[in-house]
C-alpha cells in the first residue's frame, strides 16, 4: 500500500505527546553502505547520453622473410554502447497541518527516507548488470554481458592465434566469460573461471593480462566463500594440499542486490573492466508546496545510467 | 491526393496541475507512425494483444484510442525492444534509427551515431483524457478535401480519418453518429471562422478513449 497523501488522520499518535519511543525504520534501521561503488567505474556526465566505442589492436607480427614486403594489418572496429541516462524520482505529499502538529519531528524527515530509496535504485540498477547480464544487458559486441561465446572482432583468426585456449572456448572466434553449463560457486568452479580470465586474448588473439579482484556472491554464499578463500588447505578434502586460491588474493564482495542466491562471479579491479555508472544528476531533494491546498511536496530525483561497454574483466555464473 | 492534415496536439487543459497527461507503454513492433496521430494499446481484442502502442486502426470505437502520439515510432524489431525492466538500464542499443552494423564477426554489434533519436522501447502519447482538448484540422473523407469551419460545428461529434497524402489524421465531418470518435468543443482562435481546413478543438469521446473513461 502506498501512501499518496500523508495527513493527520493517518498518523494520530504523532499528534499528541506520550510516545516513549517511535521506531522509525528509515532512520532506526541501518542501511547497507554503498556497494556498487566497490565494483563500478563511477563517472559523471553532462549530456543526454554517452556513447562508448570499442576498437581492437592489430594482429600478431608475422615473419618477414628477407627481401619480401611485410604483411599489412590494421585495427578493427567493434560496436558502440550507448548509455542513456534514466530519471528516477519519488514524491511525498504531506499536509501542512501534519507537519505543524507532528510532536516528534518525524514527518519533516521524509527526505531521509527518499535517500534510502534513491540508494536502493542505484544499487539495484548497478546489480542488474549481474542479474540481467546473462539475458538482456549487452555490450559493444551486441552479445550479452555474460556469455559463453563472446564474438571477437578478429573472428576465428583470433582464436586460432591465441595460444592454449582450445579447451576454454566453445566455438571458434569467440571467448567465454560464463561457464557452460552454469555452475555453483565452488573451489573448482572458481579455478576454471580464473583460467578463463588468465588465458583470454584480445580480439586479435594476443593474450592480455587481467586478474580478478572481487569474488561477487549473494549473502547465502557467504559461508562457502569464507571456506574457499579462507581455508589454509584445499577446501573440502582430506588431503594436505595447499589452498591454491589464497595466492590469488581474491576478496569476497557480498551484494545484497543480487536476485539469485546461487549467482556468483569474478570482477577485476576498476581499471580492468568496463562496467560503468554515469552520474548525470546526483540525488537532489526539493521542497515546494501547493498554494491552494497547503500540501507540502517533497520531491527527490536523480538521473544516472549503468551499463558495460565490454565483457572484459568480468565473469559470472548463474548457478546450475 | 490530398495532403492537408497535420499533427493533433493537446491545446487546452480543463483542470489539474499537469497540462497534458502523458502516458507510455512499450512500443509495438514495426510501427512507423509519426508525432501527433491517434494510437491504441494492443490488448485483448485489439491488435496483436501484446500491450504495444500501435497506430489506431481507424475503425475500433469502443475504448480503443489511447491518445495521440507524443513522439514518432521507432520501427522496433520486436515489441518493446530495449525497454528497461524495473531497476535496469535500457536493454538495447539505445537507438534504432541510424544504427548500422559494426563488424562482420560480431553480427549483433552496431554503431550508434550521435544525434539519432533515443530509443528506450517505450512509446509516449498524450492521453485521450476528457480534460485534454486536442486540436486538429477539419476535413471530409467523402471528397478527401478540407472543410470550412463554422461556429455551428461546435458540439458536434465526428470521426477521425488518416489523410491519404500524408501520415497525419483529420477530424472527418463525413463520419458521424456511430462512426464518431471526437466531439468538437471549439474552433481555433488563430483561424478565422470559415477557414477551409481550419483547426478545430476537440475532445475524444469517453466511449472511444481507451485508458481514460
Amino acid at each position: 500500500m502506498a501512501n499518496n497523501l500523508m495527513s493527520r488522520n493517518m498518523f494520530p499518535p504523532l499528534l499528541a505527546p506520550g510516545m516513549r519511543h517511535i521506531f522509525v525504520q528509515f532512520f532506526d534501521l541501518k542501511e547497507h553502505a554503498p556497494q556498487y561503488t566497490h565494483y563500478m567505474n563511477e563517472m559523471t556526465s553532462e549530456d543526454a547520453y554517452e556513447i562508448d566505442y570499442e576498437l581492437s589492436g592489430t594482429g600478431p607480427m608475422p615473419l618477414m622473410p628477407e627481401g619480401t614486403r611485410p604483411q599489412t594489418d590494421g585495427i578493427l572496429q567493434g560496436g558502440t554502447k550507448k548509455y542513456v541516462h534514466l530519471q528516477y524520482g519519488l514524491l511525498s505529499e504531506v499536509t501542512r497541518q501534519l507537519i505543524a502538529d507532528d510532536k516528534y519531528g518525524i514527518i519533516k524527515r521524509v527526505p531521509s527516507a527518499h535517500a534510502r530509496g534513491g540508494l536502493f535504485g542505484r544499487e539495484a540498477a548497478a546489480a542488474s548488470l549481474f542479474n540481467l547480464g546473462g539475458t538482456s544487458i549487452t555490450t559493444t559486441n551486441g552479445a550479452t554481458l555474460f556469455n559463453t561465446a563472446q564474438p571477437l572482432m578478429g573472428g576465428s583468426s583470433a582464436t586460432t592465434t591465441a595460444p592454449n585456449i582450445s579447451t576454454i572456448i566453445n566455438s571458434p572466434g569467440t571467448y567465454p566469460n560464463r561457464p557452460t553449463p552454469d555452475t555453483d560457486e565452488s573451489f573448482t568452479a572458481i579455478q576454471q573461471a580464473i583460467n578463463m580470465f588468465t588465458l583470454q586474448p584480445d580480439d586479435r588473439g594476443i593474450p592480455v593480462h587481467v586478474r580478478p579482484k572481487w569474488l561477487i556472491h549473494a549473502p547465502q554464499n557467504r559461508w562457502i566463500t569464507r571456506e574457499i578463500l579462507g581455508s589454509p588447505g584445499k577446501p573440502n578434502t582430506a588431503n594436505n594440499d595447499l589452498n591454491s586460491l589464497i595466492a590469488e588474493n581474491l576478496q569476497g564482495l557480498e551484494l545484497n542486490y543480487l536476485t539469485s542466491p546461487s549467482g556468483w562471479g569474478l570482477v577485476a579491479n576498476k581499471e580492468g573492466h568496463q562496467m560503468k555508472f554515469y552520474d548525470r544528476e546526483p540525488l537532489m531533494a526539493q521542497t515546494d508546496d501547493d498554494f491552494k491546498t497547503q500540501v507540502l511536496l517533497f520531491l527527490s530525483t536523480q538521473r544516472f545510467s549503468v551499463g558495460a561497454s565490454s565483457w572484459r574483466g568480468v565473469f559470472f555464473s548463474y548457478g546450475p | 491526393m490530398a495532403a492537408f492534415a497535420d499533427a493533433i496536439e493537446p491545446n487546452q487543459d480543463l483542470g489539474g496541475a499537469v497540462s497534458f497527461p502523458i502516458s507510455y507503454a512499450v512500443e509495438e513492433a514495426a510501427q512507423t507512425f509519426v508525432y501527433g496521430v491517434p494510437v491504441q494499446i494492443n490488448s485483448t481484442g485489439i491488435g496483436t494483444a501484446d500491450g504495444g502502442v500501435a497506430i489506431w486502426d481507424g475503425a475500433g470505437l469502443v475504448a480503443q484510442i489511447a491518445g495521440f502520439s507524443a513522439q514518432a515510432a521507432n520501427n522496433l524489431a520486436s515489441t518493446g525492444a530495449g525497454a528497461p525492466v524495473g531497476f535496469s538500464p535500457i536493454l538495447g542499443p539505445g537507438s534504432v534509427i541510424g544504427s548500422y552494423a559494426a563488424n562482420a564477426n560480431q553480427p549483433l554489434a552496431v554503431i550508434t551515431p550521435p544525434m539519432v533519436p533515443i530509443t528506450d522501447g517505450f512509446s509516449y502519447f498524450f492521453v485521450a483524457a476528457p480534460t485534454t482538448v486536442f486540436i486538429g484540422k477539419l476535413g471530409t473523407s467523402a471528397t478527401v478535401t478540407p472543410v470550412a469551419t463554422t461556429n455551428a460545428q461546435v458540439g458536434l461529434a465526428f470521426g477521425l480519418t488518416k489523410d491519404t497524402g500524408n501520415p497525419f489524421w483529420y477530424v472527418d465531418t463525413n463520419k458521424t453518429g456511430a462512426n464518431a470518435a471526437v466531439r468538437i468543443v471549439g474552433l481555433s482562435p488563430l483561424d478565422p471562422v470559415g477557414t477551409v481546413g481550419g483547426h478545430v478543438l476537440f475532445v475524444v469521446l469517453n466511449a472511444v478513449a481507451q485508458i481514460f473513461d
